[in-house]
């Protein structure tokens, strides 16, 4: 399992089994979102301060490569020339680690935040979201070189691209408004083969995390600000119905399950809900072990098993709870660094 | 460098059965609570007889504290604390006991009428285990109808603390409600915060605290309300002064809420700096809440240095083990039997405070003058520590290779020395005024004491004569001057032949009450330079469109980023008609007829005055937070500008 480690800037690898850290590694500033290339054999990390992906070796647990998601800048906002990135050939950099970190150069957390991951079908790029600067950036895994960056008009107030997800031939992205704010957000719906906008989808003003799910046709949304998690079907090309489900405050990650259940981290109310799509409903668990409560779950994974998922706990103790399904319970707990955001489960890995 | 040193003691006498101080007394046993180790250690070795009276209590299972309130330093007396499956409640000395816990973590919560509810967690170990509790007067309880939009907010010489409420957003039909916002400056008070402010896991990492609230809506009965699972509200905090270089307007800062079931800072969301909503001026932090509590802002630490701290009793230098060190903004732990620890402390923002507290018996009675009685007794230190080496936050504390001699360092630790002083309270007035080419500067201190009421004031302080007054340059190698009282038995001190007091600089004042060696408070305030008008000047005539009005302070150059002195620039029509005002750290404002935003000055003729504060600004309608503090002292340290020369001028 891998757990990025947003306060720690590293990646913390977990055998499933034995519950033994294999691997620790450094990775950059805020690393949050993660995803497992189509072969298994590399994990991408989103590092929102560093301005960079970090690529991720399974066979050896290391860091391979990091892949910049857009130039080193060489000026200002004002106009007015950063002469430390040109005294210290910054522009060869391909993560802005090395120099913007605690103790480093200011600011401490540096670009426009990479937060959103999506591979493509075939693992040769890697889509990437941020949160400032309203665009959307493709890499070219094999060179490691960007690809294409594509500007996105804000939609009203919503500016910040949140998520990103592929369903059928579309790709959508949520976007809300800098928080905090009551404005609405949106959800783009993008040709996936070239990135053409069809429409927006209203949305809260906080959508959390989109999930497509393919065998059903839909998307998922999860609204943070409003407590729900609307499902949005197709229907041919164009978009069916739209249906809310009531969850617990301040749902943010979501998990496909089976292809009638999405598991909903209630990242406010310290719990999660099983939610049910066939008939729109939620039963939700308090996210407590032996008598102790776990803070703001962000994101869960699917064991390998399909038995089990791991939710990360984020708060200011950080843990890996591993929820049975079957009788829905917390039934492990690992102890990871405060303040963790996204975890992935990598099959088959033999240390 | 050290730069000022602030000791206090007290000893809070509760008798507790000879069965209990027998048992102490016999044992002497020093516990290994926070992983230190048992044994003999601390005082164990000189209880009773001529090596003095002090014991460290040994009772398991026992959490011993005092709850006191952080702008007096007083007890406070029957505050109700609950923890542990226990409820109790504090004597006349704010003291209480809970005893038979089972080990480990106990989160404790603590309230009384009239104060932010408070939360503090202690290791229930082998010995008894000591605790500290500061509640902060709570704000004003404003009236609200939960069917309405409505900004409530509460002013303070940082700025307004406010709460944006959207209707019907409050769990409850009750339409009689009461709402209170405690405002929480941790450049000054941040020991009643509650938890620590950590996120811990495996990897722990301190957070530095910015600006906090803590927020309490009652019904008509007095029932505690908080918003709809389905609701948020936005609040917003003012970014202290001296912290407003460091979070400009768009930074973005972590937010976090105290969640008493887990006893931690939880709810991680970022905030954004941008203007008050209020007064349209003040940089406040706003930030979407879910359930009203304490609530702030504290970004991971940058840097932080890990300090050596060594915990003595000031009777007679004895080391002292099992003592509970809190590093502020840090970490906390427990010394071993020598006396030692290690805590860390995020460096930058306002000066780092270490606490260090113990619990004992007094056998023979010698100490407290009743036998058997327990008692709490703590020390405190400021300290601007140079030299050590500085590291992320990330981490455990630990040994830093090659730091070697400098304050705070593994061979030079930084003594706490826990003394002791009687239920005196001590208040201080301490005014710094600047000195230019031809005037010296003057720092006057006026202190009074008395003994305080259940209610932490003192009906009438008397002149404390006697005392012993520090008074340096934070981060000079100049030693301090010491005050010498005017007049005997007057309680005003001042330095004899002036001081050297350069505008924009910081200066710490360090009380000694009593002048037994021991200092009980400390406070710090910049020196005020010397404001005037730059537009208008005397005699101008300005259009009233697009008007602003700017000054000078000559202690800005000195002074740097964090010299951020609080403006008050009042501008009248001589035929009384119209007026501007202006409070905030800016030296500029555009001039709109008061209470009219959009609207320009009427024109006509104008006379125009301003005046600058620093430290603790008294008076007016904003609440006021005490600068001076310790145990057993409060009061305010301030640099106040000259008013500047009044101007006259015509508006067309």
């Amino acid at each position: 399992m891998f757990v990025s480690q947003a306060g720690s800037s590293t990646l913390l690898v977990v055998d499933a089994r034995s519950l033994e850290t294999t691997a620790r590694i450094d990775v950059g500033m805020l690393p949050h979102n993660l995803v497992v290339s189509p072969d298994h054999r590399t994990v991408y990390a989103a590092l929102v301060g560093s301005q960079a992906i970090a690529e991720i070796d399974v066979a050896t647990l290391s860091l391979r490569r990091t892949l910049l998601t857009a130039p080193v800048p060489r000026l200002r906002v004002d106009g007015s020339i950063i002469q430390e990135h040109a005294d210290q050939d910054a522009f060869s950099a391909t993560s802005c680690y090395a120099c913007h970190r605690a103790g480093g150069a200011e600011p401490k957390y540096a670009g426009d935040r990479p937060f959103g991951l999506l591979s493509s079908q075939d693992g040769r790029s890697l889509y990437v979201t941020h949160l400032r600067g309203s665009r959307l950036t493709i890499l070219d895994l094999d060179s490691g070189e960007i690809e294409e960056t594509v500007s996105l008009t804000p939609a009203g107030t919503a500016s910040e691209v949140v998520a990103i997800d592929r369903v059928e031939d579309e790709i959508w992205v949520a976007l809300r408004p800098p928080q905090p704010s009551s404005d609405p957000g949106a959800l783009r719906r993008l040709r996936a083969d070239t990135l053409e906008p069809i429409a927006d989808v209203p949305t809260g003003s906080d959508p959390g995390t989109i999930l497509a799910l393919p065998t059903r046709r839909a998307i998922l949304v999860s609204n943070f600000e409003s407590n729900t998690v609307t499902m949005h079907e197709m229907r041919g090309g164009d978009l069916g119905r739209s249906i809310a489900i009531e969850a617990a405050p301040g749902p943010l990650g979501l998990l496909q399950l089976d292809g009638n259940h999405v598991l909903a981290l209630d990242y406010y109310s310290n719990s999660v809900s099983f939610l049910d799509l066939d008939d729109s409903s939620a039963r939700t668990l308090a996210l407590e072990h032996e008598g102790l409560p776990y803070a703001n779950p962000t994101n869960a994974a699917l064991a390998s098993d399909g038995q089990s998922a791991w939710v990360v706990s984020s708060g200011t103790d950080g843990h890996l709870l591993q929820l049975d399904l079957p009788s829905r319970r917390i039934v492990r707990d690992v102890s990871i660094d405060g303040l963790s955001f996204g975890v992935a489960v990598v099959p088959g890995i033999v240390p | 460098m050290r730069t000022n040193l602030n000791v206090a003691v007290a000893v809070i006498a509760l008798c507790t059965s000879m069965v209990a101080c027998g048992s102490g007394g016999s044992s002497g046993a020093v516990g290994g609570a926070g992983g230190t180790s048992a044994g003999h250690g601390g005082r164990g070795g000189r209880s009773g007889g001529a090596e003095g009276p002090l014991v460290v209590s040994a009772q398991p299972g026992t959490v011993y504290g005092i709850v006191t309130d952080i702008g007096t330093g007083a007890g406070i007396a029957g505050a109700e604390v609950t923890g542990g499956g226990q409820t109790t409640t504090t004597d006349d000395r704010g003291t209480f006991s809970l005893e038979g816990l089972d080990p480990g973590e106990v989160t404790l919560a603590i309230s009384v009428d009239g104060y932010a509810p408070a939360f503090a967690s202690a290791l229930v170990g082998d010995t008894t285990q000591p605790l500290l509790t500061r509640m902060k007067k709570q704000g004003t309880p404003q009236p609200y109808a939960a069917d309405t939009a409505k900004t409530l907010s509460e002013k303070t010489e940082a700025g307004p603390y406010a709460v944006i409420f959207e209707p019907d957003s409050l769990d409850t039909d009750d339409t009689e409600l009461t709402v209170s916002i405690t405002p929480l400056d941790p450049t000054k008070e941040r020991d009643a915060l509650p938890g620590s402010l950590v996120a811990g896991g495996k990897t722990p990492s301190l957070l530095t605290p910015v600006t906090f609230a803590e927020f309490t809506i009652l019904d008509s009965n007095g029932k505690r309300v908080n918003l709809k699972s389905s609701a948020t509200a936005q609040v917003e905090l003012p970014i202290p002064p001296q912290l407003r270089a460091e979070y400009p307007l768009d930074s973005k800062i972590h937010c976090y809420a105290y969640d008493p079931d887990t006893g931690k800072w939880e709810d991680f969301v970022e905030g954004t700096v941008q203007l008050s909503s209020v007064d349209g001026t003040t940089p406040v932090l706003a930030a979407s809440v879910r359930h009203f509590s304490w609530y702030g802002g504290a970004p991971q630490g940058n840097n932080c240095v890990d300090v050596y701290v060594k915990v003595v009793s000031a009777f007679d230098g004895t080391p002292l083990g099992n003592a509970r060190v809190e590093a502020s903004p840090g970490t906390t732990t427990y010394t071993d039997a020598d006396g030692n620890a290690l805590v860390r402390s995020a460096v930058g923002g306002a000066t780092t405070s270490y606490t260090a507290y113990q619990t004992g018996l007094d056998v023979d009675g010698s100490l407290t003058g009743m036998k058997g009685a327990k008692y709490i007794e703590f020390g405190k230190v400021e300290e601007d520590l140079v030299g050590l080496v500085q590291k992320p936050c990330t981490g455990e504390p630990s040994a830093t290779p090659g730091q070697k001699n400098v304050l705070g360092s593994q061979r030079s630790p930084l003594t706490l020395t826990v003394g002791r002083v009687t239920g005196v309270l001590y208040l201080a007035t301490a005014i710094l005024t600047a000195g230019d080419d031809s005037t010296p500067g003057q720092v006057q201190v006026f202190l009074q004491e008395g003994i305080p009421d259940s209610e932490g004031t003192i009906e009438e302080p008397m002149p404390t004569s006697g005392a012993v007054i520090r008074f340096a340059e934070v981060g000079s190698s100049e030693a301090p001057q010491i005050l010498t009282e005017l007049v005997p038995d007057s309680g005003y001190y001042t330095t004899s032949e002036g001081a050297s007091i350069t505008p924009g600089k910081l200066y710490s004042v360090s009380i000694d009450g009593d002048g037994n060696g021991s200092i009980d408070g400390t406070g710090t305030a910049f020196a005020l330079g010397s404001v005037e008008w730059t537009n208008p000047a005397d005699g101008d005539t300005v259009s009233s469109k697009n008007f602003t009005a700017s000054w000078s302070d000559s202690g800005s150059e000195q002074g740097g980023d964090a010299y951020a002195p609080v403006y008050e620039a009042i501008i009248s029509s001589t035929d009384g008609t119209d007026s501007a005002l202006y409070i905030g750290t800016d030296r500029e404002f555009p001039v709109k007829s008061f209470g009219m935003p959009d609207a320009p000055l009427t024109p006509g003729d104008y006379t125009g005055s301003v005046i600058g504060f620093s430290g603790a600004l008294a008076g007016g309608t904003l609440s006021t937070s005490n600068n001076i503090t310790g145990a057993g002292v409060t009061g305010l340290f301030y640099s106040m500008s000259a008013q500047s020369t009044a101007i006259t001028f015509t508006v067309k």
